[in-house]
């Protein structure tokens, strides 16, 4: 008997099928909007309601706030600069930036378009290859993983700011701030300097939070604007980019969706770092890189459909191996298990309609999302032509919510003021944040993998004699040397750099 | 039936005025947390729901399941141990939460033992797994293995004071190997040593039958032996390390209820009695089963008894 993806399409199609679809994205593209609620925390809690539901309708509605919220976090990105999702960080940047152009509902809807290729395309990948390259994710070991990310921070940190120094300088610093607290491995605490809060360490919410949506504020406040656009914006049709903008748009958004998708089959990928490193390919094979972080919309395209490509990845080790990619992810798993389903390849065999309509609902899920988001462009477009006066207190309002949400204490909202008051300095003396952002992301997975490579055979040799790691390692020090090079032999390039660090 | 009984006894309670003694034992009355100090989905979670689920039904109140997880386990159990013993606020205790605790943190604000144990509702058996093209087939090649050639032995660590670092110590304390030589991967959860064994990244693995339950379908990995009390259901072939001469290396994390200190003996009975009945009934057997835990019921004193010997075996294994 041969299931295949049209008799899942067909049964998630049903009327209840599609009710746990809607409600799963509409409360999905709400904790995507509200900072500090993410995929993970929306779907924990609704997890006692999904026993209660039959598997398909529990699967569904979960699968549905994972990508709603991957949707919703870069609603507030582009229009307040506060980025939703870890994920949406890069977004903000020329997303907001379109935004200030009075281009907020082009940003939003090639944003929502570029979501739903990288969902299609993805649902397509994961029902062709599917459990054919998930064995890609048990080859990556620690010595993989530390190339991998070295060579990230190499691409990223390398293109970022005027001067190479102040850019590692400034991952370094992020890294340092993402070790305090509790160390992952052992448990051992450092850097708390005998403060019990210090011992959680430093959320990345609260330090998002403040680094964009309070900085921004301040220095909105200095700069005395009335408001973030106030020219006149046009109606809903004229919104939606065409031409060739939209031509420029669909083609980032589908090498996006390449880099985020075979990224994302890695256990433990960020979404926001193949965002990062997708932004950084569209600014590198553009021909105006110097455009870039004022408003381009491969810039929003690329990383809103690498990020959602990253999260449909996940879903190929979930299934065939049971192996979660993110915490979100987990708990995904969670809901499979108590609904009696062990992921694996026997799930494809001895449930092959779940697994099927699973799929479906993926797309049915994109499809959903883009109807409830494309007309809301136009609405959500005025609100860059709202007062500042009243805007910026409202910013700063969810900012403190959303920085208190995660963890429920007062420390982090003391955190996001502080941490906007870095990113205000930062912008001031122009210094970019990117490679702050990076540290405190990477600095985790880098610092693991380096400590677990090396307890595997006790020296760093190991690096050298596994060739995926050799040869990330590589590319990573030619990288190096050829920025170097470039930037002492061409005035313009280290122009170009110096520039488009400046514009935020 | 039984439930229009207790009801009409309840009123009974409620009608007779005066009678003090008969009206305190009508339990309960108001809603129920049960603290998780882990995420929402894993192992223990899940088990606690559902029991919580069946509870309510059987009870009429609410039972809520809350998550407070980090921090090894620390804010979880400080709650409960400064909540009111009213009956209202429980734990959804553990190995890692009550035995293995003051040793993995120092200067605890509270005692282990001063809480009020009230039962073992169930227990997961640490599970040793190698990699399907590893050339051990049982866990005495791997013994061997690690007598002979420790240095280049590498094992999955969680780091801290866990069950995965616990079966493994026992191991090698069982084959009188120095713990030191080995290395020790150190990694973050259960679910990534797994990864790290289905990926052959290190010689021997341990985990839990829910996080090896996939690979193992897959052919990724091999389970050489179950250290539990019995064979694993769902992995009827695998012998338990006491069937290979290491009855030692038994290391179970278990999942029980406790309460805040001096909770009333009335709530604890109520609490005994429902769940000793809640974990024969085959539907929560399956639902546990589903999840990787296997229902199995202990009373308080067992439960203590039960801390005080796992929590002499953790000094000793990773004491100072």
């Amino acid at each position: 008997m041969d299931i295949g993806l049209l008799a899942g399409l067909a049964n998630a199609l049903t009327f209840a099928n599609f009710g746990f679809a809607l409600i799963g994205c509409l409360l999905g593209t709400l904790v995507g909007i509200l900072p500090g609620l993410g995929p993970a925390s929306a779907m924990a809690i609704l997890l006692p309601v999904a026993l209660h539901l039959p598997p398909e309708g529990a699967i569904i509605i979960m699968a549905g706030i994972y990508y709603g919220a991957m949707y919703g976090g870069s609603t507030t990105a582009i229009l307040m600069n506060i980025p939703g999702e870890v994920s949406s960080v890069i977004t903000a940047q020329d997303g907001f930036a379109m935004t200030r152009k009075g281009e907020a509902g082009q940003a939003l809807a090639i944003a929502g378009i570029g979501s739903f290729i990288a969902g299609m395309l993805g649902t397509a990948a994961i029902a062709v290859i599917g459990p054919k390259v998930a064995d890609l994710a048990l080859r990556f070991g620690p010595p993989e993983y530390f190339g991998l990310i070295l060579f990230s921070m190499v691409a990223l940190v390398s293109f970022a700011g005027s001067s190479l120094i102040a850019g590692v300088a400034l991952g370094v610093l992020g890294m340092w701030l993402a070790s305090v607290g509790t160390d992952p491995l052992t448990g051992t605490q450092r850097l708390n300097f005998g403060s019990m809060q210090l011992m959680q360490g430093f959320d990345i919410v609260p330090v998002l939070v403040g680094l964009f949506g309070i900085a921004e504020v301040l220095f909105s406040l200095e700069q005395k604007i009335s408001s973030i656009y106030s020219g006149k914006l046009g109606s809903w049709l004229s919104m939606i980019p065409r031409g060739a903008q939209l031509t420029r748009g669909l083609w980032a958004a589908a090498r996006g969706t390449a880099i985020g998708f075979v990224l994302g089959l890695l256990p433990g990928m960020l979404p926001a770092l193949t965002a990062y490193l997708s932004y950084d390919i569209e600014k590198q094979i553009s021909k105006t890189p110097e455009k870039f972080g004022t408003g381009m919309i491969e810039g929003v395209a690329a990383p809103e459909a690498a990020n959602n490509a990253t999260a449909m990845a996940g879903f190929i080790p979930l299934l065939s191996l049971g192996i979660p990619t993110s915490p979100a992810l987990a708990i995904m798993l969670g809901t499979l298990m108590i609904n009696g389903l062990t992921p694996g390849p026997m799930l494809f065999q001895s449930q092959p309609l779940l697994v099927w309509t699973v799929i479906g609902s993926m797309l049915l899920a994109n499809t959903v999302l883009l109807i409830l988001n494309l007309p809301l462009v136009g609405l959500w477009a005025r609100i860059s032509r709202v007062p500042y006066h009243v805007l910026g207190p409202i910013v700063l309002c969810i900012c403190v919510v959303g920085a208190y949400a995660p963890r429920n204490t007062m420390f982090d909202v003391w955190v996001a003021i502080l941490f906007g008051v870095v990113g205000y300095v930062m912008r001031r003396l122009a210094m970019p944040l990117a490679p702050l952002v990076l540290g405190f992301l990477l600095g985790p997975m880098f610092e693991q993998a380096l400590r677990q490579s090396i307890a595997m055979t006790g020296t760093p040799a190991i690096f050298f004699t596994r060739p995926i790691s050799f040869s990330l390692i590589v590319a990573a020090v030619l990288l190096l040397g050829f920025t170097v090079v470039l930037r002492r032999r061409s005035h313009a390039v280290s122009g170009l750099i110096r520039d488009s660090a400046t514009e935020v | 039936m039984r439930r229009d009984v207790l009801r009409a006894l309840a009123i009974g309670a409620v009608l007779l005025p005066g009678s003090a003694a008969v009206a305190q034992e009508k339990y309960p009355t108001k809603p129920i947390d049960l603290i998780v100090p882990f995420v929402a989905g894993a192992s223990t979670d899940s088990s606690a729901r559902a029991v919580a689920q069946v509870l309510e039904a059987r009870w009429g109140v609410p039972v809520r399941v809350i998550n407070k997880p980090g921090g090894n386990t620390v804010p979880a159990v400080t709650e409960v141990m400064a909540a009111k013993p009213d009956g209202t606020t429980f734990l959804v205790d553990n190995i890692a939460s009550s035995a293995m605790l003051d040793t993995v943190v120092k200067n605890l604000p509270f005692k282990v033992t001063d809480r009020t144990f009230v039962a073992v509702t169930s227990y997961t058996p640490m599970m040793f797994i190698v990699h399907s093209d590893s050339p051990f087939k049982t866990l005495k090649d791997a013994g061997e293995a690690l007598k002979k050639d420790a240095e280049t032995f590498t094992w999955t660590s969680l780091g801290g004071v866990g069950a995965q670092d616990m079966v493994f110590r026992r191991f090698a304390a069982h084959l009188g190997v120095d713990i030191k030589r080995p290395r020790a991967i150190a990694l973050k959860g259960g679910q990534e040593a797994v990864t790290m064994t289905a990926g052959g990244h290190v010689t021997l693995g341990t985990g839990t039958y829910s996080s090896i339950a996939a690979p193992v379908g897959a052919n990724k990995i091999r389970v050489l032996a179950v250290a539990g009390p019995e064979r694993w259901p769902q992995l009827a072939d695998v012998p338990t390390t006491k069937e290979v001469g290491m009855a030692d290396v038994e290391t179970l994390f278990w999942i029980g209820i406790s309460g805040p200190p001096a909770l009333p003996g009335h709530i604890v009975a109520a609490w005994d009695a429902a769940l000793k009945e809640v974990l024969a009934d085959k539907a929560v057997q399956e639902k546990m089963l589903n999840v990787g835990v296997l229902a199995s019921y202990e009373n308080a004193t067992d439960m203590k008894a039960r801390v005080e010997r796992d929590q002499k075996k953790t000094k000793e294994l990773f004491g100072q």
